[in-house]
C-alpha cells in the first residue's frame, strides 16, 4: 500500500473569513467553492507550493463540522492520504486497528473521486481519497 | 454473558470519569467527555476488547452506551 499525502483539512467558520487568513500565510486558491450537501459543508482548497488545506465550513446549522468548532475556532482535524485502491487500503488500515467510520463515496468537491474516511487511536481522523481512473 | 458492571468499569476507565457518574442510559454528549471523536474511540476500544465489530453505517446511530452494551451480548 503506498499513500501519499493529498491534503490537510481544517474545520473553518467560514469559507471567505478562512480564504482571507490563508492568503495573508501566503496560500493560493486553487479551486472553486463546492457545497457537499452530503456532508453538509462548504469545501475550497488551497495550495502552497505542494501543500494542499481543504477548507471546510458548515452549510446548516446541523452540519457535523460544527462539533469541530466548538470552541470558536477553526483548527485542522483529518490528513487526507491518496491512494491507489481504497478497498485495498481499508484491509491494510483495518489490520493496523484503523475502524473505517465512513464508506467509500463520491466527494463532489474532489471531482467525484471516492472518498473514506478512518480512524485511530493515535492519528484520530483520516481520510482516503482513490486515485482518478 | 459479560456483565453490565464489568462493561462499564471499561467504559469509565476510557472516558476517563468515575464509574459511578455513568450507566447504561448515558447518552451520547450527555457528558463533555462523549463528543464526536470519542464515539470513534468507544467503537475501537469495545471493538478490540469485546472482539466485537460495530457494522460502520450503525456507529452514528448509538447514542446511548446500552446502545454499546448490546453488541457485546453475543
Amino acid at each position: 500500500m503506498k499513500l501519499k499525502v493529498h491534503h490537510i483539512g481544517y474545520a473553518v467558520l467560514s469559507i471567505e473569513a478562512a480564504r482571507t487568513e490563508f492568503e495573508a500565510l501566503g496560500w493560493e486558491v486553487c479551486s472553486d467553492v463546492t457545497d457537499d450537501l452530503s456532508r453538509k459543508v462548504r469545501i475550497q482548497f488551497m495550495r502552497m507550493g505542494d501543500e494542499v488545506v481543504e477548507l471546510v465550513a458548515p452549510l446548516t446549522e446541523d452540519s457535523p463540522i460544527r462539533k469541530n468548532l466548538q470552541q470558536g475556532s477553526g483548527m485542522p482535524y483529518h490528513i487526507c492520504y491518496e491512494v491507489d485502491s481504497l478497498e485495498e487500503a481499508e484491509t491494510a488500515l483495518k489490520a493496523q486497528k484503523f475502524i473505517v467510520f465512513k464508506k467509500p463515496q463520491a466527494a463532489p468537491a474532489i471531482g467525484g473521486r471516492r472518498v473514506e474516511w478512518l480512524y485511530a487511536r493515535n492519528n484520530g481522523i483520516i481520510e482516503l481519497v482513490e486515485k482518478a481512473k | 454473558m459479560i456483565e453490565e458492571s464489568s462493561f462499564l468499569d471499561f467504559i469509565a476507565g476510557i472516558l476517563d470519569v468515575p464509574r459511578e457518574t455513568i450507566s447504561l442510559d448515558t447518552a451520547y454528549e450527555s457528558i463533555p467527555e462523549w463528543d464526536s471523536v470519542m464515539q470513534l474511540r468507544l467503537t475501537l476500544e469495545i471493538g478490540t476488547e469485546y472482539n466485537v465489530e460495530i457494522p460502520v453505517d450503525e456507529i452514528a446511530d448509538i447514542k446511548t452506551l446500552g446502545g454499546f452494551y448490546k453488541y457485546i451480548q453475543g
